[in-house]
């Protein structure tokens, strides 16, 4: 026997509309966000990204020297990408990961 | 990374602000959108006969997939109709084919660069796509949601978010979307689709990286040459100060008449422009864009805008109330690359 489902005319029923997520979030996938900042630098290992770009090299370079005499590096590590525009290839970010706790990237121009 | 998933839904009750809802969770450009509900994707998707969790393409860095049914309910909140959708998923094919990654250089770089959409063929007037007059501004419902159909899904799905993975400095309105057609109709010569060896009857959609639209206002010039002159000026100067690119011309009505008039086909105009839009590498140097001190040799030394004639791509378009033209640097990522649109009606 098909049971009739109870309604309570106390309460007032209004049509549902169903929106589709329209974003890249979902199950298993969350929304994208900055990696947590170091919370020292002291003995870390630096690695320096070079996009590719005009002076890239200099500032980063420069950059390493100054926190190097502040926080005595445990290492630098330097790479470059090969486009000032593409995300680095995947065995670039294996490298830095491997070589690196905390990563610097920039342009120079 | 996750592919062929569908997408979660919410229900919310009929009577609810639904422009706010999409607002709140943070679906939109700035700009209201169209609430994307399941209905209005499923008209979208049917009108193509793709499957809600087909993968249109990946994007390997950002761990994304694009679905079918993403495309459709970004292509929804735009404003699209389903008969524009072949159009975005042209432009799509387009991206995917040349290069995944590709959506950071259309949508993360410091210089603002975006995707321009240009379209020819008998697809412009099915859909009413603006042509000729004001066809850059906003007022024609194809030119406006098109472009911005992709650029919600790079903010949506790729998360191509201002001031997070989206580092444009100053910003650009051409981010809003660029999407136009070609005026085939009021254009001298043969149309851009077909310069580039598809048949008249084709449609297609040429989409690159493009920097701001940049007007050339000639309204002085009594001859072909005074009107070039004015478009290798403005290549040569743009603000950009970068060098060897390839560059969008858009021939406005009234210059077009007078180039045709005047004798000039479309590799004539390519190669005059090409020799007229350089800066001496001693210029360069003095301002600061190419490194070093300039030496006396360089004066002689000419950086030419373009890399070559053939990179000045020549197409008609725009209104006839007045005497211009329309300058597009195209940026790196996507050179400008001309794909068939394959239209579906359901």
């Amino acid at each position: 026997m098909a049971v009739t489902p109870f309604h309570d005319p106390s309460v007032q029923m209004r049509p549902k509309v169903r929106l589709v997520d329209p974003t890249g979030v979902g199950p298993g996938i969350r929304p994208l966000d900055l990696a947590p900042r170091p919370t020292t630098l002291q003995g870390a290992r630096l690695g320096l990204l070079d996009n590719g770009k005009k002076n890239s090299d200099v500032i980063l370079h420069g950059i390493a020297r100054i926190l190097n005499e502040e926080f005595e590096l445990a290492d630098i590590f330097y790479t470059r990408k090969h486009s000032g525009a593409l995300p680095p290839r995947p065995e670039v970010l294996t490298e830095l990961h491997r070589n690196a706790d905390v990563v610097i990237t920039g342009i120079g121009d | 990374m996750v592919a062929n998933r569908r997408a979660r839904t919410y229900e919310v009750e009929e009577t609810h602000d639904l422009t706010e809802e999409c607002y709140r969770r943070g679906w939109t450009d700035g700009l209201p959108v169209v609430p994307p509900t399941a209905d209005r994707i499923a008209e979208m998707l049917d009108y193509v006969g793709l499957a809600p969790d087909h993968v249109i393409g990946e994007v390997p860095v950002r761990r994304r997939s694009l679905t079918g049914e993403q495309a459709a309910a970004n292509a929804v909140m735009a404003g699209c109709l389903p008969a524009y959708f072949p159009v975005v998923l042209a432009t799509l094919e387009v991206l995917f084919q040349y290069d995944p990654n590709c959506v950071h250089h259309a949508s993360c770089t410091t210089n603002c660069a975006t995707l321009g959409i240009m379209v020819n063929g008998p697809i412009r007037h099915r859909i009413g796509l603006n042509c000729t007059n004001d066809m850059l501004s906003p007022g024609n419902r194809a030119n406006s949601t098109i472009g911005r159909a992709v650029r919600l899904m790079m903010i949506n799905v790729f998360e191509q978010r201002p001031g997070l993975l989206d580092q444009g400095c100053m910003g650009s309105l051409a981010k809003h979307g660029v999407c136009f057609g070609e005026d085939e109709e009021g254009s001298p010569w043969s149309p851009f689709h077909v310069s580039r060896g598809f048949k008249l009857e084709d449609s297609t959609v040429t989409v690159a990286t493009i920097q701001d639209p940049e007007m050339v206002c000639n309204r002085y010039g009594l001859t072909a040459e005074s009107v070039m002159d004015a478009v290798a000026e403005v290549i040569a100067s743009h603000g950009m100060a970068t060098f060897g690119h390839q560059w969008i011309w858009i021939v406005g009505y009234w210059h077009a008449q007078m180039l045709s008039s005047q004798g000039w086909d479309r590799p004539a105009m390519q190669q005059y422009v090409w020799e007229r839009a350089w800066r001496t590498q001693a210029h360069l140097k003095r301002i600061g864009a190419v490194i070093g001190e300039a030496a006396p040799e360089d004066e002689t030394i000419r950086v030419y805008a373009a890399g070559s004639p053939e990179d000045i791509f020549i197409m008609a378009g725009g209104g006839d109330s007045g005497s211009y033209s329309e300058v597009i640097m195209i940026y790196n990522g996507v050179p400008a690359i001309t794909n068939i649109i394959n239209e579906t009606s359901g």
